[in-house]
């Protein structure tokens, strides 16, 4: 009777033995959908309503020169004899046309290239934030290229990492 | 002894799964009490509370109290303190005893606006801010220009879908090597300055390219707030 209280209370030591080193060395893992986490962060929607705007707001002015030089080039194409003065307006036209085009469309690449990093910039500390908070040792990004094959759903962070940033972005 | 196994057993399975599940009910439990940070169901009433001057600095500077908020993103972190009225009048007096008679007259005369005082801090706590990351010395002549005189049209508070332009700005330069810069803020009170739930600082970062940084305070956190003890 002794040996097997002996046997019994050695069994429940191994037990709780087992499982506080299985709490303490199991890494607390899961992973977010990427593109899910990126389209639904508040800081991407609004910057993306901002860059509509400006990049709209730049178009028009394009847009006006491109019908002036629409009307300019009817009104050459009308002529028999070209007017020489004419000509100058419309190549005048032309190259300021261009001019703004370009850096309009150098404006917007670099704005947009702005926005980006500072939409990844927030997105990667709040998810560093998160980590932190809850104890996590990985949390892995599922992109879509393979980077990650296989995971269970109940390791999926996507819905808690997205309130989460959009809290912490919101400063509440 | 069969029994005392089999109590053994359930208790470890018990304790196994609760630990697992730490983190969700931790978080729940939080949320409910006197330590949730987000302060939406704080039970403490604050305000039948009275506090000396030196003892009202200290709890509105207590980021526990909900009244001064930090955000860190990347190497740079962004901090907020809201400075009420009184607190103010404190800062002016720099007294432990001030006289009902003065805390009157004072709040008449600062009460149509609302203060913060807005930090930009290198997080390591090293180097001067003004010279972080610089490229150029043209870069850091228009870097205190920005901070200087174009800043405040960067800086709105909104409230009710209403959008408040920062009224008041002093930047308050630091000539030696320091890793912070401060701006002072006043915002422009509103009519119905209670009837709302939310308020939020906004300031787009352009300088260190961290976009735009927000920070919320709810209508208990501006509102719950001991009262000040005067003679």
């Amino acid at each position: 009777m002794k040996n097997q209280t002996i046997i019994n209370g050695g069994i429940v030591t191994a037990l709780l033995a087992f499982a506080i080193y299985y709490m303490v060395s199991k890494p607390k893992t899961g992973y977010v959908v990427i593109q899910e986490v990126y389209t639904n962060f508040e800081f991407k929607k609004e910057l993306e309503r901002k860059f509509t705007i400006t990049k709209n707001a730049r178009q028009k002015g394009i847009d006006s020169l491109e019908l002036e030089l629409k009307y300019l080039v009817n009104k050459l194409e009308q002529q028999k004899t070209k007017d020489k003065n004419d000509i100058l307006i419309f190549n005048n036209k032309r190259d300021e046309y261009l001019h703004k085009k370009k850096i309009s469309e150098e404006d917007n690449a670099a704005l947009s290239n702005q926005y980006d990093t500072e939409i990844l910039t927030q997105l990667n500390q709040y998810v560093k934030d998160y980590g932190t908070e809850n104890n996590y040792t990985y949390i892995y990004g599922n992109d879509g290229n393979g980077s990650l094959m296989y995971s269970k759903e109940s390791e999926n962070l996507t819905k808690k990492v997205t309130e989460y940033i959009n809290k912490k972005y919101n400063g509440k | 002894m069969h029994k005392f196994i089999y109590i053994s057993v359930v208790f470890l399975a018990t304790s196994l799964i609760a630990c697992k599940r730490g983190n969700i009910s931790e978080a729940g439990q939080a949320g409910s009490f006197l330590f949730n940070k987000n302060n939406e169901t704080r039970l403490v009433n604050n305000i039948n509370t009275q506090l000396s001057p030196s003892e009202y600095v200290q709890w509105i500077q207590n980021s526990e109290n909900g009244l001064k908020k930090e955000k860190k993103i990347d190497e740079i972190s962004f901090s907020l303190q809201h400075k009420p009225t009184d607190y103010v009048i404190c800062q002016e007096e720099q007294t432990n005893t001030i006289s009902p008679q003065v805390l009157k007259s004072k709040r008449a005369e600062l009460n149509d606006m609302e203060y913060y005082d807005f930090k930009i801090i290198l997080a390591n706590g090293e180097g001067e801010l003004l010279k972080h990351n610089l490229e150029s010395n043209d870069q850091y002549d228009k870097r205190v220009k920005y901070f200087a005189f174009e800043m405040q049209k960067d800086i709105a508070i909104v409230q009710n879908n209403d959008t408040i332009p920062c009224a008041l700005f002093h930047f308050e330069r630091a000539y030696d090597v320091s890793p912070f810069s401060t701006f002072l803020l006043g915002f422009a009170k509103q009519k119905n300055d209670t009837k709302y739930n939310e308020k939020t600082f906004i300031y787009h970062d352009k300088v260190f390219k961290k976009g735009i940084i927000k920070f919320t305070y709810t209508h208990n956190e501006l509102h719950n707030i001991p009262q000040l003890k005067t003679l």
